[in-house]
């Protein structure tokens, strides 16, 4: 099992949630406002819009679908827009 | 002349202003103050209730006034032309990237809603009337710029652009169905529903507290607009010029137009600042979507941190008197 994190623009998240149902992701987690610096813009998170703004999306899935959100991700969202993908390897207790 | 030195200063001396002020000057010292974004975004969303509401009762007292029809045409040319105008400035004075113009001008020709709120506000104290309709007005014109700045760097680009077809969903939905106008829209129709007697059993809440709770409200676009100040150097000269200039001439060509449709005075007021006001909560997330190569360093500062303060400390008492004295 991998676990994918998607750190992507607030004005993104609707359509890589989008693209994570098309793909039958069984589930994932969203958390909302996430903040800090990166090579493109501060994150302050304080504007009325959601420009300027993160959000994080937590995958958890095998080998395959998670290569598979990879090339996804990065031909129609990471190519346009700033954002970070992180994999690790994780084990599910319950 | 006189007068417009009073009412400017009268203005700048309303306590809304003066927070706004302090929420700049704060951010500026460096000051721990924080309003939590949960409370501004219920903030923005009282104000687009009150003021759609507002405007149902008064359509369902007087009816449809016969300026209705004019004003629907005069916002669709206002929507229209002011990005065309803002985009042909761009590319072939300030010789801007095409993607750029087209984001900066679908800014400052959609509408800021926290402007016309200032805007009424300045009405209220002067107890002068406008029409109930004017807050759909208000969201009539929200998106047509965004659309026509889309299509102008579409017209203008060779290459095309390819993230457009992929988010034409977001976008339309970003565009179409945002909070301020499913809102305004929302509220005007409630409020022509309900009439009168509804407006009685909420008027303590969306009535009485508009001004006070519009001090809090600009306190937080103070503090939002002077955490902006550090960008300054990315937006430039000519953008920040363009910044000041872009509203006056929009402004202009408003009270032109409204004059030709023979509106009353505070509706042409409410036009005018509408079309000077730059979009700084609808357009930001539609841009961001349908042009992702702009840069938002430029259309954010550009049109929170100059424009809206620019429109509200000395805009609305400029366009107020050149309504009064030209019309």
């Amino acid at each position: 099992m991998k676990k994918l994190e998607i750190i992507i623009e607030a004005v993104e998240k609707r359509k890589v949630c989008r693209l994570l149902d098309e793909l039958n992701v069984s589930g994932y987690t969203i958390i909302d406002n996430v903040l800090g610096k990166g090579s493109h813009f501060t994150r302050s998170g304080s504007e009325l819009s959601d420009v300027m703004k993160n959000s994080m999306i937590i995958v958890v899935e095998n080998d395959e679908i998670v290569s598979k959100i990879i090339n996804v991700l990065k031909e129609e969202v990471l190519n346009f827009y700033s954002g970070k993908l992180f994999l690790s390897d994780v084990q599910s207790v319950d | 002349m006189d007068l417009f030195i009073k009412d400017a200063l009268q203005n700048l001396a309303s306590p809304m202003i003066m927070f706004f002020i302090l929420g700049f000057l704060s951010t500026v010292i460096k000051s721990d103050i924080e309003i939590p974004q949960a409370i501004s975004k219920a903030l923005a969303i009282y104000f687009m209730i009150a003021i759609g509401f507002k405007g149902g009762v008064e359509i369902s007292k007087n009816g449809l006034e016969n300026g209705l029809f004019q004003s629907i045409l005069n916002s669709l040319i206002i929507g229209i032309t002011t990005p065309l105008i803002s985009f042909l400035i761009l590319k072939y004075i300030g010789k801007i990237d095409n993607i750029n113009c087209g984001a900066i001008s679908a800014h400052y020709g959609s509408v800021s809603v926290v402007t016309f709120v200032t805007a009424i506000a300045f009405l209220n104290i002067k107890s002068i009337q406008y029409s109930g309709y004017m807050a759909g007005m208000m969201a009539l014109m929200e998106s047509p710029a965004i659309f026509v700045s889309i299509l102008l760097v579409r017209i203008f680009s060779s290459q095309k652009i390819s993230t457009l077809k992929s988010n034409y969903l977001d976008l339309l939905r970003e565009s179409l169905f945002n909070s301020s106008i499913v809102l305004l829209f929302g509220s005007l129709v409630i409020g022509m529903i309900v009439g009168e007697r509804g407006m009685m059993s909420v008027k303590p809440f969306l009535v009485e507290p508009f001004n006070g709770i519009l001090t809090l409200f600009l306190l937080d676009m103070g503090m939002i607009a002077g955490q902006r100040i550090g960008e300054f150097k990315k937006v430039g000269l000519f953008l920040s010029l363009f910044a000041v200039f872009m509203p006056v001439l929009n402004a202009l060509s408003a009270i032109f137009l409204s004059s030709s449709f023979n509106l009353s005075k505070s509706d042409a007021f409410l036009f005018t600042v509408l079309a000077a006001s730059s979009s700084y909560i609808a357009a930001p997330a539609a841009v961001r979507i349908a042009l992702p190569q702009a840069n938002p360093a430029y259309y954010i500062t550009m049109s929170l941190a100059i424009t809206f303060p620019f429109n509200i400390m000395f805009g609305i008492p400029i366009y107020f008197y050149l309504i009064n004295n030209w019309f």
